[in-house]
């Protein structure tokens, strides 16, 4: 949910039940307001009655001739001067054809000698239209009131929170070793500022670190080549001596093949490092499926050796633009790793639509992370060792053309898809 | 003995001393005049003063870069082939070695079996026709028709058992790695564990020579690689 919705939605919730809460209260005020007068204007007009019985002692239809508002007399048996009943009423409006609603007051008179039960009333259909009116007027702009200060508070926070969204665009697109800091506008809110330094800073420190492990990695991998070169050729040497015995051979045979797997561990790390560093630039259009074809006619000895059974009836065209060199790097270790972590007598499938390359295989089931598996530096089981460096290459390359490409393992099957947009 | 290689001329330009010694060593062998030069400033001198027949040129001298030297070969038209030797691998630097003239490009590290059979290759390029033949003993391989001979009759060999015996008589005498065939007859993109197919084409080739008429000279050299001589 976003920071602006939320305030929204926590300002409606509040702003909402007031809103209606006081509505109710204000009606009711009102309400209540208005019968007060209505009632002060009976008593009044009681109190003129009174006053006018007392003063000229006449009989009822001088009364009815004198005083005009609203009220008749019943003649009543008791006589109680102090009681006062209010009531709501409902009479019938001949000329409207409709109940029109009345505050009534019944109290005690006495006119002479006769008691009588004064029933007074007041139309209440002129107040509570007026109740209507200001209610509406007042609801209407409590309405406004309340989407004015919510659209205030919307813009000003995305006023606010702009500095916040420019700097997680740069966080989110942040490439390590490419991207360098862009100074954002803070508005002039010092804790943005801040925040726009410190990731400035932290920004530089990761290019720094990145950078310096890259040369570092470079350096070592070619630095690593002459050592190499030179244990290699020595060991050669060695294998021409006259004096060579089983025991030694076997030795010398040891060495050569912990030599072997440096020189590919080296000549992998230095092909990582050449593609981080963005050597493969000219590209073009390359069919994958020959390179597919290519690679297993090369290798059609070992596969025979292996007694792998391949199956490629299911290629198509595979016409992906990219490095040449890449591409078959990338087929030649998809492939190797197909093979070589394959089972005697097992199979490979290659498969492929217009954008998927699958490559499946049979093989053995390994207990390992499959998202550790295309990392070049986890330590692993002697027989997979160039596993994770061909797939880190894989990925690399794949990472490098923003290729797709995902690794599944199920019942001892080997399943490598690639998908190119 | 080959004495066809005799009198050629090889300079090895290499600034680290023990993979130069290895070098020498190696090609010690051959019969072929060795020199040698561990920097940039004394290889510039030899360059200037001497014609080789082959130029074995390390491009990362310390501080100086050995494509000039080469580029200074080629000024000063020397007709000797050139092959590089870099512990750069990438395809640029390749072309780039190429396109100045050099005429063959080693990565670092490489075998010196390898080595050595680019060094002939480049000599071979030299000698006058009709002796660019590999010969030893009964065989004689044509390389220019490919075809191979056992006492003057010819041998049907496919194209992996041809280069396995090329690669056998140019190293003869030599204890051959088996990685160092695959590498030559495969490529060196290949790393599996096994190394048992390379045994196929041995067999074939082994049986089709001795049909022939022709003696073995194939030994195994207990688990390590394979030998192609004469004697024990």
């Amino acid at each position: 949910m976003k920071l602006l919705t939320r305030t929204l939605i926590y300002f409606l919730l509040i702003s909402i039940p007031t809103f209606v809460l006081g509505s109710f209260a204000f009606y009711f005020f009102l309400k209540y307001a208005m019968i007060q007068q209505v009632d002060e204007s009976l008593k009044t007009d009681k109190q003129e009655i009174i006053d006018f019985v007392n003063n000229n002692k006449n009989d009822v239809s001088e009364l009815y001739k004198a005083i005009s508002c609203t009220y008749f007399l019943v003649p009543d048996s008791v006589y109680e001067p102090r009681k006062e009943v209010f009531s709501f009423i409902s009479e019938y409006d001949s000329l409207d054809m409709d109940y029109k609603p009345f505050r009534q007051l019944k109290t005690s008179i006495q006119i002479k000698t006769d008691q009588y039960q004064l029933v007074m009333r007041e139309s209440l259909v002129d107040s509570d239209s007026l109740v209507y009116s200001i209610l509406i007027f007042a609801v209407v702009l409590l309405a406004m009131l309340t989407i004015g200060i919510a659209l205030l508070n919307w813009f000003i926070s995305k006023r606010i929170w702009n500095p916040f969204y420019q700097l997680l665009t740069i966080i989110s697109t942040f490439k390590p070793g490419k991207s360098i800091l862009t100074e954002i506008k803070s508005n002039n809110i010092q804790e943005f500022g801040s925040l726009n330094i410190a990731i400035g800073k932290m920004i530089n420190r990761i290019n720094t670190d990145f950078n310096r492990q890259k040369k570092f990695i470079d350096n070592i991998a070619h630095e690593l080549q002459t050592p190499l070169a030179i244990a290699n050729s020595q060991l050669e040497l060695f294998m021409q001596d006259s004096s060579l015995n089983e025991k030694t051979a076997n030795m010398i045979d040891e060495l050569d093949k912990t030599l072997l797997k440096m020189k590919n561990m080296n000549k992998s790390l230095l092909l990582l490092s050449r593609i981080q560093n963005e050597q493969f630039n000219e590209s073009k259009i390359v069919e994958l499926d020959d390179i597919i074809k290519e690679y297993l006619n090369i290798h059609q000895d070992q596969i025979q050796m292996l007694n792998i059974t391949i199956n490629i009836s299911s290629l198509k065209v595979i016409s992906v633009y990219m490095n040449e060199a890449l591409s078959n790097i990338l087929i030649g270790n998809l492939l190797s790793n197909a093979l070589k972590h394959n089972l005697p007598d097992g199979y490979v499938r290659i498969t492929s639509t217009i954008n998927t390359m699958t490559i499946e295989n049979s093989g053995q089931e390994l207990n390992m992370d499959t998202e550790e598996l295309f990392s070049p530096y986890v330590s692993r089981s002697n027989n997979s060792d160039s596993l994770g460096m061909g797939l880190s290459i894989i990925k690399e390359i794949c990472n490098y053309y923003n290729f797709n490409v995902e690794y599944s393992l199920k019942q001892n099957i080997h399943k490598i898809q690639i998908t190119f947009n | 003995m080959d004495f066809r290689f005799h009198s050629m001329k090889v300079l090895v330009i290499e600034d680290e001393q023990l993979l130069l010694q290895n070098i020498l060593s190696y090609l010690a062998k051959e019969n072929y005049i060795c020199d040698s030069a561990d920097n940039f400033n004394s290889a510039f001198e030899k360059i200037a003063f001497n014609d080789y027949d082959c130029y074995v040129v390390d491009i990362m001298l310390g501080d100086y870069n050995g494509l000039t030297l080469i580029e200074n070969l080629k000024k000063a038209n020397k007709e000797g082939g050139v092959i590089i030797i870099s512990a750069k691998n990438s395809l640029d630097d390749r072309l780039n070695g190429l396109n100045i003239g050099a005429d063959d490009y080693l990565t670092k590290p490489f075998h010196l079996s390898e080595l050595n059979a680019r060094i002939k290759a480049i000599l071979r390029r030299r000698q006058n026709k009709g002796f660019k033949n590999l010969v030893f003993n009964e065989i004689l391989i044509d390389l220019d028709s490919q075809d191979t001979f056992v006492n003057d009759v010819k041998l049907e060999l496919t194209t992996k058992e041809f280069q396995l015996l090329k690669y056998f008589v140019i190293n003869k005498n030599r204890v051959i790695k088996k990685q160092s065939i695959v590498d030559h007859l495969w490529s060196d993109e290949y790393n599996f564990s096994s190394y048992d197919f390379i045994y196929t084409h041995l067999t074939n080739l082994r049986k089709k020579l001795s049909n022939s008429g022709c003696k073995d000279y194939i030994r195994t050299i207990y688990g390590l690689g394979y030998k192609f001589s004469e004697s024990e």
